[in-house]
């Protein structure tokens, strides 16, 4: 009795838990409820603001998308709130709520982009009223006769008119006014037809703009977003009251229960306070009862258990199947025996971003020959027919109109040889294309100026060859090099460098036709290859478009650039039959065109070849022209401007070839330094240039001066040094006599402080340093500033023109006044006139140079000229 | 009386409404709103955004933070025509300011994005951006216990990819930049403007520019297709814009109208970067989208009205 009674106080309490708790969840979906009812009323308020909001804009009562934007915005939040509030709904009660609510989203996103058509027509069409004012106006007031304003003046008012009242008729009023407008015009006033052909064009956007907002208008009105919204509000009050009053009947019926229960509790009570007597007898029996019934529960338990362990197995491969149909990263379709889908798993909706409820019922893509090719839905009918099942890769649309590649394998499922189930499997293989992608364009593209690389470039290169000899056509090769592309990044840095070969590499790739390739061949070189050119004005036409594009100057952010390119031409088949001789022709013609002056083109000839050679063997020679006293040196004074006296003279190096006779300088001194000859052969002129001048400072004039030019590689050469003080001990000569000529380029190509420390110290020697060609290259006063510098050498092609070139006369004066300014002395190079010498002596140039004074001359005539 | 029990209070309606409040501002009503000098966020929330921001551990290969692209020095953007992502490669695009990109009405030059937690997801998954995946970027924060103490106080101890997302939103929604020589215009005082820049302001409500560059943002609440009068082609491959979002015909070329804030700051121009001066920019405009050139002192006026809208971040001048 005891116990029974402790039974019905634990069933007691454990009902009232229950009460506690039903009351509690009531409670809470009472406030989840709230909260949605919330989400609908602030829905149903943002449709009718963003509607307002339409129609003030069209009213100009407020002038900016801010506020629409917002309420766009907060459609979004606030729908993605409702959204999860309404989550926790049990489906099987709200089963058409989803939809519903799906169909509104999915009317209202087109909605969406209708306001967002409707602003991007509104603004052009406004612009276009502001700027057909404006222009009006601009011509009303220029127009000269007043019959051509009154008409433009006529042509406003009937603007004004379709504004008020947009009927065809007053659009077409409009129109014909243009016309006659624009006729008038171009018969009397030519220069205002212009102007106003630009107005007419704004009319004609503003009276489009104006029925395309109102139909953009009409449309968002006409959307059954709100309909589907209120649909779906009805629906969810309808089902929420009905649960409500479930809930309701369950609280009422547990109450009662409690009710009962405190009655029995209550009467067992009574009872056990009267019958505890009766308890000890009871108690044996019930034991008794107890010990009958036990064995024959124990067999029934043993087969109870038995059952359960087989339920509990079929269970679990049930629920590992639901898991990994919940969970798997596959899309998962079921389909009935018709193909209509009858069912989805997340995945489905993640890869598609189609929703289980709107594609319940139908035919999934793959089996839809609107929605893939015939041809591929006949491959999967027959393949599902002959083994059951099907895979491969297939296109199709998603929700948000991307064309996405993916993976499908179908299985169709049979009972007594009838298919009653497809399972589509689905798996989003874009990323896997994405980067198969990347991995192509990586081995075959150019990282910095996306072109294809000497890989691609190679095998198109070879289809190319094949095609032009299939169709025995000609194709050309060109080769391109920047111009002192590494005084640019030496100068500039890298970054700018490389943004440079950027914008080249877009431009001549918007040169040339598709169906062409440009290549980056490394560092600053391109490769193209125009195919069909059997034409040559074509290709020269092609060509004089690529040397444009490389010389427009280019803006970075910083600065204005001002490059250049050199390219070189070969024809297949003239010039060589296979791709590597094309390219090795190309580059010889590329290496003369930058012969040439940079800056040009050159086709390829076959004396190139023999040019080629013909300086290999030129290098040959000059090894040996020293031992063989090939050289020679010529001496040109310089003269001092004050008194006409010479005051030094430049040593100036000769070749006397064998069987050539003279060979010029400037054909000669490039190769050696090419082959680095030019350091045994500058120490030679250093040597030469020395005895000479010690001897005349001792037998005839002990303050005269000599210039030796030295290039940039000997000064660079660690060795230099010790070589100059040598001779300066082995000649005796005067250190302060001597000058050395160096030029721009040694400051651009290496700007470090070893350069600055060897001048330094030629200074300390005594030396004095000139720079030569000064105004050619990267003349800069940060140079001069910086090096230590004793005298400049004004280009000669500065001098030549001086007398009737103004900018040259400016030009000379300003380096002449800057160079005194930094206490450097001038030499004009290339005096020539008399009336050149006048002008320099009047802008106080310190020293002349050129054939007026004198030519260069042998040792010989130097020493008679000084000492007659 | 059983029935008529109730064990809790009735919830009050006000707090759990859940539902955006929604304010009408008078700010409507003018074409051009200055922007507010203050917004309230959380103090906490931004510092740790701050400090996310400026990680490149949030980058697959550790050498790409949100600031490689969007320098705060630099008018929260990159003055090159194209910006590098991991593994040197370069973006499609013209890196956009981040400086009050909370005034967008989406994000990205086509509006791909709705929101910047979108857009920052984006960004750090796409391989060519920042390259990595949130199980690497989580497990990388986890392991440092300045955010693991950082993410303890104001996310009670959740690193998650939600968390980490709010925290770099909300540290872009403070960046904005008030106080312009112009919002101190549209406040009223008139002496913040030259007569040039006054008059160039009037150009450019006159010439229509301001039909399209309105609101706070003075642009960022609409696209519009660039080329009204002719089709724009840059030196790049033709970028089709929103198109590539929608796939709608109607949405070739088209591109989010960009905000003119702090647009002197923010060279070069336009989705392609290829417009290295503000007075370029404006020609093109003119061209493209008046069907007609402007005169040289026009442009100045405009240019110079243009650089008025230059603000101030934490109250210094970008």
């Amino acid at each position: 009795m005891k116990s029974s009674i402790a039974i019905i106080f634990g069933l007691l309490v454990a009902v009232i838990c229950l009460l506690f708790f039903v009351e509690y969840k009531k409670n809470e979906d009472q406030m989840h409820n709230i909260k949605r009812q919330a989400g609908f009323r602030s829905l149903n308020f943002i449709h009718s603001s963003i509607e307002k909001d339409l129609l003030k804009l069209q009213a100009n009562k407020i002038k900016n998308f801010d506020n629409i934007a917002k309420l766009v915005s907060q459609q979004r939040s606030t729908l993605a709130n409702l959204k999860k509030e309404t989550s926790v709904l049990f489906k099987s009660d709200y089963k058409e709520f989803t939809t519903l609510l799906v169909k509104y989203q999915y009317s209202y996103d087109k909605v969406i982009s209708q306001i967002d058509r409707y602003k991007r027509n509104f603004a052009f069409t406004k612009n276009s009223l502001i700027y057909s004012t404006h222009l009006s106006r601009e011509l009303i007031n220029k127009l000269p006769e007043q019959a051509a304003k009154e008409k433009l003046n006529l042509l406003n008012y009937e603007i004004l008119q379709f504004l008020i009242d947009d009927n065809p008729q007053n659009a077409a009023n409009i129109n014909a006014r243009i016309k006659t407008i624009q006729q008038d015009l171009a018969e009397a006033d030519p220069p205002f037809a212009a102007t106003f052909d630009v107005l007419a064009k704004h009319l004609a956007i503003l009276l489009k703009g104006k029925m395309s907002t109102d139909l953009n208008l009409t449309q968002i009105f006409a959307s059954p977003h709100l309909q589907l919204l209120n649909d779906s509000y009805r629906y969810y009050m309808e089902r929420q009251s009905a649960s409500m009053k479930k809930s309701h009947r369950y609280f009422d019926l547990l109450l009662l229960c409690a009710l009962l229960l405190v009655l029995v509790f209550l009467r067992s009570i009574y009872q056990l306070t009267t019958s505890s007597g009766k308890l000890a007898n009871e108690k044996r029996q019930l034991e008794e009862s107890v010990s009958e019934s036990k064995e024959w529960l124990q067999q029934t338990n043993l087969e109870l258990k038995r059952e359960i362990q087989q339920r509990i197995e079929a269970e679990d491969q049930l629920q590992n199947a639901a898991i990994f149909y919940e969970h798997c990263n596959e899309g998962v379709v079921i389909c009935n025996k018709d193909r209509q889908a009858i069912s989805t798993n997340p995945a489905f909706t993640v890869i598609t971003g189609i929703m289980s409820g709107i594609i319940i019922g139908k035919i999934p893509s793959v089996f839809d020959a609107n929605k893939i090719p015939e041809e591929l839905l006949h491959n999967i009918n027959t393949s599902i027919e002959a083994t059951g099942k099907w895979h491969g890769e297939v296109y199709t649309v998603n929700a948000d109109y991307q064309k996405t590649p993916k993976e499908v394998s179908i299985i169709s499922l049979k009972k007594q040889a009838l298919i009653y189930r497809y399972i589509i499997i689905i798996a989003d293989i874009s990323e896997r294309k994405e980067n198969e992608k990347t991995i192509y364009l990586q081995a075959n593209y150019d990282s910095l100026t996306q072109l294809p690389n000497r890989h691609l470039f190679d095998e198109r290169a070879e289809h190319t060859l094949a095609r032009a000899r299939r169709n025995n056509s000609k194709f050309a090769t060109l080769f391109i090099d920047i111009d002192n592309f590494k005084k640019i990044n030496d100068t500039l840095g890298h970054p700018v460098g490389d943004e440079l070969l950027v914008e080249l590499a877009a431009r001549l790739r918007d040169s040339i036709r598709a169906t062409d390739t440009v290549s980056r061949f490394g560092g600053d070189e391109f490769i193209i290859l125009l195919e069909g050119v059997d034409q040559s004005y074509q290709l020269q036409k092609v060509v004089d478009k690529l040397m444009l594009c490389l010389s427009t100057p280019i803006e970075t952010l910083t600065e204005t650039l001002h490059v250049s390119g050199s390219m070189g031409i070969s024809i297949y088949p003239e010039d060589g039959l296979d791709i590597p001789t094309l390219i090795r022709c190309a580059d010889i013609s590329m290496y003369k065109a930058k012969q040439q002056g940079k800056n040009t083109y050159c086709f390829f000839e076959d004396e190139m070849n023999i040019a080629v050679h013909e300086s290999l063997a030129l290098e040959t020679q000059l090894r040996s022209a020293i031992a063989n006293q090939e050289l020679y040196l010529e001496y040109q004074p310089i003269i001092e401007s004050e008194n006409s006296t010479i005051y030094g003279v430049e040593a100036l190096v000769r070749w006397n070839h064998p069987s050539q006779g003279r060979i010029a300088p400037d054909k000669f001194i490039p190769i050696a330094e090419e082959s680095g000859l030019i350091l045994p052969i500058g120490e030679w002129i250093l040597r030469t240039a020395c005895q000479q001048l010690a001897a005349w400072n001792e037998s005839i004039k002990a303050d005269m001066k000599m210039s030796i030019n030295v290039s940039t590689l000997q000064i660079k050469d660690r060795e230099f040094a010790n070589i100059l003080k040598n001779i300066i001990q082995e000649t005796g000569v005067i250190s302060k006599n001597l000058n050395l000529e160096i030029t721009e380029s040694l400051f651009i190509e290496d700007s470090d402080s070893y350069i600055f420390s060897t001048l330094q110290s030629l200074r300390e020697q005594g030396l004095s340093i000139s720079l030569d060609d000064f105004g050619t290259g990267y003349s800069s006063l940060g140079y001069l500033k910086r090096f230590p510098v004793n005298v400049l050498k004004i280009d000669r092609s500065f001098i030549n023109e001086i007398t009737n070139n103004e900018n040259d006369q400016l030009l000379v004066e300003a380096i002449i006044n800057m160079a005194k300014s930094l206490k450097i002395k001038v030499i004009a190079e290339g005096v020539e006139t008399e009336q050149q010498q006048m002008l320099l002596a009047q802008y106080r140039c310190n020293y002349f140079q050129g054939y007026y004074f004198s030519k260069p001359k042998s040792a010989d005539d130097i020493q008679r000229i000084i000492t007659s | 009386m059983f029935f008529a029990l109730n064990f809790f209070d009735e919830p009050e309606h006000a707090s759990v409404l859940g539902a955006p409040e929604i304010k009408y501002d008078i700010s409507a009503a003018v074409a051009i709103a200055p922007i507010p000098f203050n917004i309230s966020l959380n103090p906490d929330k931004v510092l740790l955004g701050k400090l996310l921001f400026y990680d490149p551990r949030l980058s697959g290969d550790n050498s790409v933070s949100c600031a490689s692209c969007h320098n705060l020095a630099t008018g929260g953007t990159i003055r090159t025509a194209k910006v590098v992502g991991i593994n040197n490669q370069l973006s499609t695009r013209n890196s956009p300011t981040l400086f009050n990109s909370a005034f967008n009405f989406t994000q990205l030059w086509d509006g791909k994005f709705n929101t910047l937690e979108q857009q920052i997801e984006a960004v750090i998954l796409s391989p060519s951006v920042m390259g990595s995946d949130w199980l690497s970027v989580l497990d990388k924060l986890k392991q440092d216990p300045e955010y693991v103490k950082a993410f303890a106080l104001i996310y009670e101890d959740v690193i998650n990819k939600k968390s980490v997302k709010d925290a770099i939103a909300t540290f872009e929604r403070s960046l904005i930049t008030p106080n312009s020589r112009f919002d101190q215009y549209l406040r009223g005082d008139t002496n913040a403007l030259t007569a040039q820049e006054e008059e160039g302001y009037q150009l450019f409500s006159s010439l229509g520019c301001i039909s399209c560059h309105q609101g706070i943002n003075i642009g960022g609440n609409l696209f519009q297709k660039i080329g009204l009068f002719k089709d724009y082609k840059s030196n790049a491959d033709v970028d089709l814009g929103r198109f590539g979002v929608t796939g709608d015909e109607n949405d070739r070329h088209v591109f989010k109208v960009p905000s003119l804030r702090n647009v002197a700051q923010t060279a070069p121009y336009f989705h392609d970067g290829t417009v290295k001066t503000l007075e370029d920019a404006i020609k093109l405009m003119a061209d493209y989208q008046l069907g007609r050139e402007i005169s040289a002192a026009e442009t100045t006026k405009i240019s110079a009205f243009l650089k008025t809208l230059s603000g101030t971040y934490l109250g210094e001048a970008l």
